[in-house]
Formats: C-alpha cells, structure tokens, sequence
C-alpha cells in the first residue's frame, strides 16, 4: 500500500498508468481535479457489467458530478456536498438580533440583501466583523450557483460561467464587506476561532474537517443557513473503478456497501457526517437523520442533516464535470488575490484578464 | 553484477594464457559496467525517451501522437507563459547569484579569521542548507503574511508603513523573497566552498604578500581573490545550472504545502521553467509531450547558460 498525498493524486496515478505499475482498483476524484481524471477515461462505466449501477438510486442533482462527457456514470458519491453558509451565532445575535437559521434566511434572501446586511455589520461593529474572510469564499458560492455548462468540446464559455458572478463579487469587494484572506492560508484558518468573519461556506464535510477543526473550543456558536438565491457545491470526492482491474467485482462490493448501502451509509453519517447519495438511505433511516447528527451539538443543538436535506438539496442542480474546471479554479486561484490588493482593478477588467490567462493555460481551448 | 557473475565460473575453467587474453583487457569494462548500466538505464534511457515524447501528444494513458517539432513550434512561438518563466527564472538568478557569492565570499573570508567560534559559526550557517525545503516555504509564508506576517506586524509597529505591505502578491516583491529564500538557503553552503577553497591557498603566499607591505583588504583583493578563482567558476556553474532550474522555494511560498495551491504567484511573476513544466504535466493540463519540449527547451538554455557562465568567469588560459 502507498500513502499518497491528495494533492499528488492524480499526478501518482497518471505516472502509475503511464508506466504500467500497479494502479489501484478503486479510483478516487476530489473536486479539485474530478473533470480532469474523468476526460482521461481510466475509469469503468458503472451502469455497464459488473456492475449495473441504476443512477436514478441516487440523488438527481449528483449524477452529473459522476458522470464523464458521453454521459456515462463512471463513479458515486463518497459523500454528497450541497453547501450553505456556516455562520457564528454569537455574531449574529451580537450585530443582527438573532441567531435563527430561519430569520438568517429572511435577512439575506438575496445577494443583495447579504452586501446591505454586510454593510450595516461592517458599520455596528466598527469594521471589525466583515461577511466573509475572502474573494476566495465569496465567489466558490457565487460561481457555483450558476450550474449552467459552460464547457462544449473544446469551447469555453467563461463569459458565461463567470461574467454574473465576478459582477456580484467586485460589488461585495467594493462595499468592504469582504476580508483580505486568502483560502487555505494560517490567517484564514485561524479567523474562525477568532470571530472576525460571519460567514463560511460548508458543505457537509465542513463541520468536522473544516469549522470544528479550526475552532475546536467553538462548540454551539455555529449555525447553518443557506446561502442567498440557493444551494451550490463544495468539494466533493468521487469514487470509480479502474476499467483494467482485476478486481472489478471485489471493487464495486466495496464502493457498493461503503457508498450506497444503507447499511454502509449509515456508519459514514454517525462517524463522519457524511451524507450519502442513495435516495433509499434516506427513506430507511429517516430516524437517523432526525436524530441529532454527530456535529449537530457543535452547531448549537441543529439537525444539520435535516437541514442541508429540506433547505438546500432540493433547489441543487448539477453541474457537468469538464477537464478545464480545473484550469478555471487554477486561473482564479492566481488572479483573485490580486483583485484584493488592487481595488482599482474592475469586474469587466477582470473578466477580460480570466479569459486571458485561461486561454494561456488551455492552449486546445476556445475561450470566450 | 550478473555479468560478473556468469564470468566467474568460465575463468575457473578457462587456460591461463586465455586468462592473460581476456582478463586484463576486460576488467575495466567489467568495473564501468555497473555504472554503465545504471547510467543507461536511470539516466540515458529517460533522456532519450523524453526527446521522443517531445515529438508527440500524450496525457499519459491514451495512444501516442506523433506531431513533430509541434510542441517545441508551439512552445517558443505562442506560448506566453513559457516565455515569461524563462524571463522570470533569469530575473531571479539575477537577484541572488551575484549577491549569495559576494555574501558567501564575505562571510567566509570572515569566518576563516576568526579565532574562536568558528565551528559554530559554520554551523549556524548551513543550517538553513540543510533544512526541509517545505519548512522554509512555511517559514516564509508565514513571515511575509499580508495579514498576519511578522515583516508586516514590525513594519507597522514602528510606523514604518500605514497599512501591511502585499508581499507575496507584488510582482517584484514576490521575486525578491524567492531570491531571499535562495540567498539564505544557500549561503552556508557557499561560505563552506569557499572557506574549502581558503584552506588550500598556502600560507606561505600570505608570508610573501605580508613581507612585500601588503594587508587587510589589499591581500583579500590581490591574493584571496584570483586564488579562488577555481572555486568561484565552479559556484557560478553550479547556480546557473541550479538557478535555472528554481522550483522549489516558488512552489511552496506559493501554498505547495496547502490545498489551495497558487500556480505562478500573482500574474505569474513567480513562475519559473520547471513550475511551468510541472502545471503542464500535473496541475492545469496532463501534456506529457508537451512538458517534455519544456524539459529539452530547458536542458538547451541550461548547456547554451552553463557554456556562458563558464567563459566569462574561467580565467584566460582555461578557456579553450
């Protein structure tokens, strides 16, 4: 067995495929580069023999994210990973006058009313408590409420795809209700135990990998409301076979019973919070989800199952997975701390430089 | 190993004059061999191979295409960002081979006065050469924080500056810490070469200079000076060949330790050749044909850099 990196990944694996060393049986896709190892076609098409996967057993949202370009499904979800806004209750209480997900919901109804809310937080607390740590969180919300494909072939609609959301995040930018923090960075982590920010996006891995895990003495000042206009994705790992395993029948009992088993499903929600993708879990173990879920304490007491399953899934779309999201993440990674340094920089100035720098890094692709 | 091997028994065996026929020619053979081998096969192989896979389109799992010199056409003439990291490496080893061997030159001249401390002092200063490189990506990171870097946190507090200055995301600040990063990694190994090259000059020629009037700054210049000569060629080799291919400190200054890695720095100022070797093959694009023109591109620059390096620096007798 080989300990990898997930940021090695698929680099491991692309040079375990090119050099005909052993490959593993079951394949993984993070989100991060889930289009790219689907575009390779290492992975076997599930609803085929042995397997006969039948994809509506699972959520109808999910499919794209599993399927490759021709439209076959060639992995399930490890986890679904519709996400919402988690958010501070002490500030929210502080600022807002409340902490009730369902009043959250009222006050930001829609961007806009998040950039008003945002401004008048900014002014109570006299700029010490901001909406969001960065451009970063801001815009994995806003990109990825817009499910609409934007990749055909070899033409990239990046206008499409980015043009709305960069408009909505220069307007967030302008109105100084976003921090200076990069994703991912020391600063950014640490924010959250220190309350300087009162939303985070998370998906239904956050709770455990992402707030508990950098506010650990934060237990019950969290909350989960859906983020303005609707639901989008977080992360996300996707799981396949190898199409040249040995193993294909021994790799699908294991995927099968971890993944979509109500069985399997249950012991990822108790343990991890994971919530699975089989529609059938969530008709047998309507107890589970109505019990509280192993972080619902953190969060101040609520079913956070229920309320990703009632307030945020059903208005989730799909989005098709293409080998160039990675490409697009990869752009807007290099260029998103430079809008926040140089605020004279505009939301039209800013499209142009993404298609620009995308074009550079797709050199097979059509930008526009 | 296996040719040695299957010889033994056949020697035994064999007449002595036989023996006298074979063995002497042979034996050189036989001991280059395992060296050969290795080198054939770890070395020449690769080298060899990637030529091929320049001259062809891959993602490293579907069919080989071949197209050519399409790559290498594409690479020079209509690619932008290979052009810019070529540039950005080279404004970079501008930055810190002069000032590391000047430093490193000092430094050593220094040490090798001194009387005592000296292996402390040596010490302090290779530590840096000889730690993680992902720790000084950390170290760094983290002391140059928009936010939260200590630089910034000093430059504030003593009212040097307003606001914290954006380091990491200003094209020539960006440069300027990756040089600083190379700098301070690599100037203990430089005072050590050095300092190796200052135990060899004999003493005697210092005895001379001191007899003729000479001292202090005069003797470094005179006599320090055109002795290391040697040892001053083989640093500046050494750090073009390494500069050119600077990964490394980019790579994790830029979040290579962290999920959300940033390809290039801001606007790609920190993009160097072999990074963007790496985000074609690996990060944005999976074109192992296409790297591989990278890679020989790279390897050219690196012979045609070394050769330059090389005439300006060996003193006149030695260049032929």
């Amino acid at each position: 067995m080989t300990v990898v990196n997930p940021n090695d990944y698929l680099q491991k694996l692309q040079s375990g495929i090119a050099s005909g060393s052993d490959v593993p049986d079951v394949i993984l896709g993070e989100s991060a580069y889930r289009g790219k190892l689907f575009d390779l076609g290492v992975l076997d098409n599930l609803e085929g023999a042995p397997y006969n996967f039948d994809k509506s057993s699972v959520l109808d949202f999910t499919v794209p994210y599993i399927s490759n370009g021709k439209g076959e499904v060639i992995a399930v979800d490890q986890a679904i990973t519709p996400a919402g806004f988690a958010y501070r209750r002490d500030l929210a209480k502080q600022y807002w006058g409340t902490d009730d997900p369902a009043e959250l919901e009222k006050l930001i109804s829609s961007w806009d009313d998040f950039i008003a809310k945002g401004k008048e937080l900014k002014d109570k607390s006299g700029g010490k408590v901001l909406m969001m740590p960065g451009l970063g969180d801001a815009f994995i919300a806003l990109k990825g409420q817009n499910f609409a494909p934007y990749v055909n072939g070899t033409e990239v609609d990046l206008t499409a795809k980015v043009k709305e959301p960069l408009n909505k995040l220069f307007e967030m930018r302008d109105a100084g209700i976003l921090g200076k923090n990069e994703l991912w960075t020391p600063a950014w982590s640490a924010s959250m135990a220190k309350g300087e920010f009162m939303f985070y996006p998370m998906a239904p891995w956050g709770p455990k990998w992402h707030i508990s895990a950098n506010d650990p003495d934060g237990k019950g000042r969290w909350g989960l409301v859906k983020a303005p206009e609707g639901g989008f994705t977080r992360g996300g790992t996707a799981v396949g076979i190898y199409k040249d395993s040995k193993n294909k029948e021994a790799a699908w009992a294991f995927v099968q019973y971890a993944y979509l088993s109500d069985e399997g499903s249950a012991y990822n929600f108790k343990t991890f919070g994971n919530m699975t993708g089989s529609k059938s879990f969530y008709e047998t173990h309507k107890d589970l989800i109505e019990a509280p879920g192993p972080y619902d304490e953190f969060f101040g007491g609520q079913n956070l199952a229920k309320y990703f399953m009632e307030k945020i899934v059903p208005d989730m779309k799909g989005e098709p997975q293409s080998k160039y999201d990675s490409v697009v993440d990869g752009v807007f990674n290099a260029l998103y701390p430079l809008w926040t340094k140089d605020t004279s920089v505009t939301a039209d100035a800013a499209l142009q430089k993404f298609i620009a720098e995308t074009k550079n890094k797709a050199s097979d692709a059509t930008v526009k | 190993m296996n040719a040695e091997q299957s010889l033994a028994p056949a020697a035994a065996t064999s007449a002595a004059s036989r023996k006298r026929r074979w063995g002497p020619h042979l034996w050189p053979y036989l001991f280059a061999l395992p060296f050969v081998l290795a080198y054939a096969a770890f070395q020449l192989y690769p080298v060899v191979y990637s030529f091929v896979l320049s001259l062809h389109d891959w993602n490293g799992i579907s069919e080989k295409t071949y197209i050519g010199f399409k790559n290498y056409v594409q690479l020079w003439t209509n690619d932008p960002l290979f052009i810019k990291s070529l540039w950005n490496t080279l404004i970079m080893m501008l930055m810190f081979i002069p000032l590391t061997l000047i430093l490193g030159l000092v430094l050593a001249y220094w040490t090798f006065q001194l009387t005592r401390g000296k292996r402390l002092f040596q010490t302090i200063n290779v530590l840096p050469y000889i730690t993680t490189p992902v720790a000084i990506g950390f170290i760094f990171s983290y002391l140059f924080d928009w936010q939260t870097g200590l630089v910034n946190l000093l430059l504030t507090k003593f009212g040097w500056l307003q606001e914290g200055f954006y380091w990491l995301q200003d094209p020539w600040g960006s440069r300027a810490i990756i040089a600083l990063m190379v700098i301070w990694r690599n100037l203990g190994y430089f005072m050590i070469i050095f300092m190796a090259g200052m135990t060899v000059i004999p003493q005697d020629v210092y005895e001379a200079a001191k007899m003729d009037g000479s001292t202090g700054l005069h003797t470094f210049r005179k006599i320090t000076m055109p002795l290391l000569r040697n040892i001053t060629v083989f640093l500046v080799v050494t750090s073009v060949i390494g500069g050119l291919q600077l990964f490394d400190e980019p790579k994790l200054l830029y979040g290579g330790w962290s999920g959300s890695a940033q390809v290039g720095g801001p606007d790609n100022t920190a993009l160097t050749v072999i990074w963007k070797f790496v985000d074609e093959s690996f990060i944005s694009n999976t074109r192992f044909g296409y790297a591989s023109s990278i890679a020989y591109s790279l390897f050219v620059i690196i012979v045609f850099f070394s050769i330059l390096s090389y005439r300006l620096t060996a003193p006149k007798e030695d260049k032929r």
